[in-house]
């Protein structure tokens, strides 16, 4: 049997066993949970949360530490990150900004619930009832009554010295800002009264998870309410809320912010072309080709509710004028996007023929077949490709200009002989080389150095000729989905799925395939489920797991 | 076609667009293509001999300030504030009457102004002669050689302004690094104006027999790329009002296009010369291996209009451009050799030329009607496109 033929039925087979399993009404295997996390905000979260609780329009200037990644997400990378002293110098200085803004003339009318009887002198009650409602939003949870207590008395010191009310309001949201209480995302757990033995998140922990997921920003007051009020805790109270949130356009934000992460588009700040090979390229373009890409993404997975599979063979995308220039096609819309659908036969079909994928993987002056096939392994299909031995010498590949290597196939043919080399290219090279007709910026090329490029390219003993027959495969490739089940779990839980979630993930795959693979019904999937809430309890030191405890009740004094 | 026309199948493609437009408005057959022009210059060759007597200069202001009777006092006083009003004042109105002799050009006779004494320039034979011989469409002058050995060549601007300071650059660069050359060329890299052509029914790039050539002004800014240069494969609006606008027909042979004479006015650098008027035009370009063309347009202009539009700058013209307002006046008058007037004999025009180099760009055309602001989605988007 040939090859692509065995691959395929084995993949039908495989999807078969998924569609059965969760279509014969198998109740969600269950699953052990993993650890709780502590998340740091990152930059993006935080912009997001100040624009929910003070408006779009306050101003956050400064420098925010760069996120670690981890396990392909960044979203994992924030639990394992810190305040370095520089980084909290960074983060006072934004503080005190926002609270600048918060207590001005121009918008304390607006933010206020409350007047104080005196501007130049302290007032408890209005700073209370002002430093409690915000609190509730940055901190995700109702102030305790000492931390209230001490946070208004912060105010009243201040606005006495400073002879301001709002002054003295402005200090004492300022340490709230810089508090990890706001900065770092800490989960808390409590013994599952449904499941007993085991930990689940707490009311309040599941609303910023949930929020988080979904939409990339602090809880807004429902979700808050309906964590206070224990609806989160019920099945019908968490399919209440999951159905507003996922109804709501904010669903957009976080669909945005989880492809943004997984496609490493953080990486796009310091993307750099030579501008001697690639004058078309600018700052402004690569902003341009991030949000073509996600636009595509949430078009298709949100708007037509499509099928995540066809994100790989798409022809329906999203052009500005820049764009259009790199893909030479015409774009009327002055300023702005328009829809455009690349005919059949185009050689551009799925988010792996968009400018964001062929530029970011690629070296500043030349494409990179081997960039852009490990990116296809680790970022779409969730492979692990080692990192290249120290020694190795890329002056074969690098000579872009040789008489004798006018290809990029000519030249990592070359490089493939050295023995270090050719395991690692083996895996990456053929998904990569099949992408060469389009250059370091994503640009068509029918030719390199006057030599035709030969694009045919095979993936795991598939062969296929060209970019659209690799978003074939990719879209037939059950790792491919699988991938995203992973990723995005991951996404939500902030850290890689755990070998007591083994089950779970397959039973998510399988529910991902029954489901056309709607990434909105998977989203559901997920945060409906107790899976996604498990805590797994903490190890002893003798390795031992300790018994499922209560904890201190949140948000009470 | 991508055997035939030698293009990659994204070119293909956006052919197919434009063509598709094309048999919907026009039935023409062939392929279009569409250019922004991005560097547009007056041709000005730099010989090694064409400027004998040097480069136009400043004028000796101190004598001529000793000539109007002024003290030594008065001179000191006025170099002290050489941007006064009372530098301008002594500077310009030094016509027999205190005219000022930007705006009064005739009001002194003046000939010392520095013109090209070479024999070899860029441009076409515009007049059709051999010799330069007056015609009753032209006045006698001497014909240049062109740059590639072409006879016969007409630019009659390049002997006035050949030798001018800021139009003159460098051999090296081709005369490219010139200031008011340079200058032309940032501000319409800036966005200030844009010029686009489109030709259409183009069978062969190499060869065709027939094609149709628009030149317009364009609605959009140039696009700047990375390098500094105009980014090609843009997507430009062709500006609704059909006064900055021309049509002719043209030839395609060994790759070079060559149009029929037309007409076109263009608007220009408000500074310089507001509008361009040029008068039996001819656009002679190549195509080249990048998808761009290169070439020149050669034509007659208004010089009267070209001698206006410097001289509006007056104080600026001759204090920092080296200018001579009523020298550089007389040096277009005598040496105009177009469209002589019927009464008095005077050529009203001047042979010139403009190098220009244009990338391929998708051209848009407005709605039916002026002042359409924007175009519509639903026109017909001509596309352009580069082998």
């Amino acid at each position: 049997m040939k090859p692509h033929l065995r691959r395929s039925l084995a993949a039908a087979c495989g999807v078969l066993t998924l569609l059965t399993l969760a279509s014969c009404g198998d109740p969600a295997p269950q699953s052990s949970g993993g650890p709780a996390t502590v998340r740091r905000v990152t930059k993006d979260q935080y912009v997001a949360i100040i624009g929910d609780v003070f408006g779009a329009d306050i101003k956050i200037q400064g420098r925010f530490d760069p996120d670690v990644r981890e396990s392909g997400l960044l979203a994992i990378g924030t639990a394992h990150v810190s305040v370095t002293p520089s980084s909290l110098e960074q983060y006072d200085s934004i503080a005190r900004t926002i609270a600048a803004q918060v207590v001005d003339e121009h918008h304390r009318a607006q933010l206020f619930p409350c007047k104080p009887a005196s501007p130049t002198a302290p007032d408890d009650g209005c700073a209370g009832q002002f430093l409690g409602e915000v609190g509730h939003q940055l901190y995700r949870r109702p102030l305790t009554g000492q931390e209230l207590k001490a946070q208004v008395a912060v105010a009243h010191e201040a606005a006495g010295t400073l002879g301001s009310f709002y002054d003295g309001v402005a200090t004492s949201l300022a340490i709230m800002l810089e508090s990890p209480r706001f900065l770092f995302r800490e989960e808390t757990a409590e013994p599952d009264p449904d499941h007993p033995g085991t930990l689940r998140l707490t009311a309040f922990s599941k609303a910023t998870r949930l929020s988080f997921f979904l939409w990339n920003t602090t809880p807004d007051d429902q979700l808050l309410a309906a964590a206070e009020n224990g609806e989160l805790n019920t099945e019908s109270g968490l399919a209440r809320q999951v159905d507003r949130m996922l109804a709501s356009p904010r669903l957009k934000s976080g669909v945005r912010a989880f492809f943004t992460d997984m496609l490493g588009f953080d990486a796009m700040a310091t993307l750099a072309k030579d501008p001697e090979v690639y004058p078309k390229f600018t700052p402004t373009l690569i902003g341009d080709a991030q949000e073509q890409t996600l636009r595509t993404l949430t078009d298709h997975l949100l708007t037509r509710n499509g099928d995540y599979r066809d994100v790989f063979t798409t022809r329906h995308t999203y052009l500005t004028q820049l764009l259009g220039a790199i893909y030479r096609v015409p774009v009327g819309t002055k300023g702005g996007w328009e829809a455009h659908d690349f005919p059949d036969g185009d050689p551009h079909a799925g988010i792996e023929t968009e400018v964001s994928f062929l530029a970011l993987h690629s070296h500043p002056g030349r494409s990179s077949s081997t960039l852009r096939g490990k990116a296809v392994r680790e970022i779409l299909l969730c492979q692990q490709v080692p990192t290249p031995p120290a020694s190795v010498n890329f002056s074969i590949v690098q000579d872009t200009k040789n008489a004798n290597l006018r290809t990029a196939r000519d030249r990592l043919t070359a490089h493939r002989t050295q023995p270090t080399c050719a395991g690692c290219h083996k895996i990456i090279d053929p998904i990569g080389l099949s992408l060469e007709n389009f250059d370091g910026l994503g640009g068509y090329r029918a030719q390199e150095n006057g030599a035709p490029i030969d694009t045919s390219g095979d993936l795991d003993a598939v062969h296929f000729e060209g970019a659209a027959g690799l978003g074939q495969t990719l879209h037939d490739d059950p790792a491919a989905t699988a991938c995203l089940v992973n990723r995005l779990y991951g996404y939500g839980a902030g850290r890689a799925p755990v070998t007591g979630e083994a089950e779970w993930m397959k039973y998510l795959q399988a529910r991902f395939a029954a489901q056309g693979y709607r990434l909105p019904d998977l989203m559901r999937t997920i945060v409906t489920s107790d899976a996604f809430y498990r805590i797994s309890a903490p190890s002893k030191p003798d390795g031992t797991t300790q018994a499922a405890t209560a904890s201190p009740k949140e948000g009470k004094s | 076609m991508a055997r035939i026309l030698n293009i990659d199948p994204v070119r293909c493609l956006a052919l197919a667009v434009s063509a598709a437009g094309l048999f919907a408005t026009a039935a023409s057959a062939g392929e279009t293509r569409g250019f922004a022009i991005s560097w547009f210059q007056p041709a000005y060759y730099v010989g090694d001999d064409d400027c004998p007597n040097g480069v136009s200069k400043e004028m000796d202001w101190k004598a001529m300030f000793e000539k109007q009777g002024k003290t030594p006092e008065q001179i000191k006083a006025l170099f002290e504030h050489p941007l006064s009003p009372e530098f301008r004042h002594a500077a310009l109105d030094r016509g027999p009457h205190g005219e000022d002799v930007c705006a009064n050009p005739e009001s002194v006779h003046d000939t010392n102004w520095p013109t090209v004494q070479g024999k070899v320039s860029y441009g076409g034979n515009l007049d059709g002669t051999t010799d330069g011989a007056a015609t009753p469409n032209s006045c006698a002058h001497q014909k240049f050689t062109g740059v590639d050995g072409t006879p016969s060549v007409d630019n009659q601007m390049y002997r006035v302004m050949g030798c001018s300071k800021i139009h003159r650059g460098s051999k090296a660069k081709d005369g490219r690094d010139a200031f008011g050359i340079e200058y032309l060329n940032e501000r319409m890299r800036e966005g200030l104006v844009t010029y686009l052509i489109e030709i259409t029914g183009i069978t062969d790039p190499q060869n065709s027999d027939k094609v149709e050539v628009g030149i317009y002004q364009g609605a959009d800014p140039l696009v700047q790329d990375g390098a500094g240069g105009v980014q090609a494969d843009s997507t430009q609006h062709i500006a609704a009002d059909t006064r900055w606008q021309a049509h002719t027909k043209g030839r395609i042979k060994d790759g070079v296009l060559t149009t029929e004479p037309f007409d076109v006015d263009l608007r220009n650098d408000a500074v310089w010369l507001p509008e361009f008027h040029f008068k039996h035009a001819q656009l002679n370009v190549a195509f080249q291996p990048d998808g761009s063309i290169k070439g020149h347009l050669n034509a007659y202009q208004d010089w009267a209009s070209i001698y206006w539009g410097m001289a509006k700058t007056g104080f600026l013209l001759e204090k920092f451009s080296a200018g001579n307002c009523p020298a550089e006046y007389a040096a277009f008058k005598q040496m105009a050799d177009g469209d002589p007037d019927p009464k008095t004999g005077q050529c009203t025009t001047i042979s010139s030329s403009y190098g220009l180099d244009a990338v391929p760009a998708f051209l848009v055309h407005p709605p039916e009607g002026k002042g359409a602001k924007t175009a519509q989605a639903t026109q017909p988007i001509k596309a352009a496109a580069a082998q």
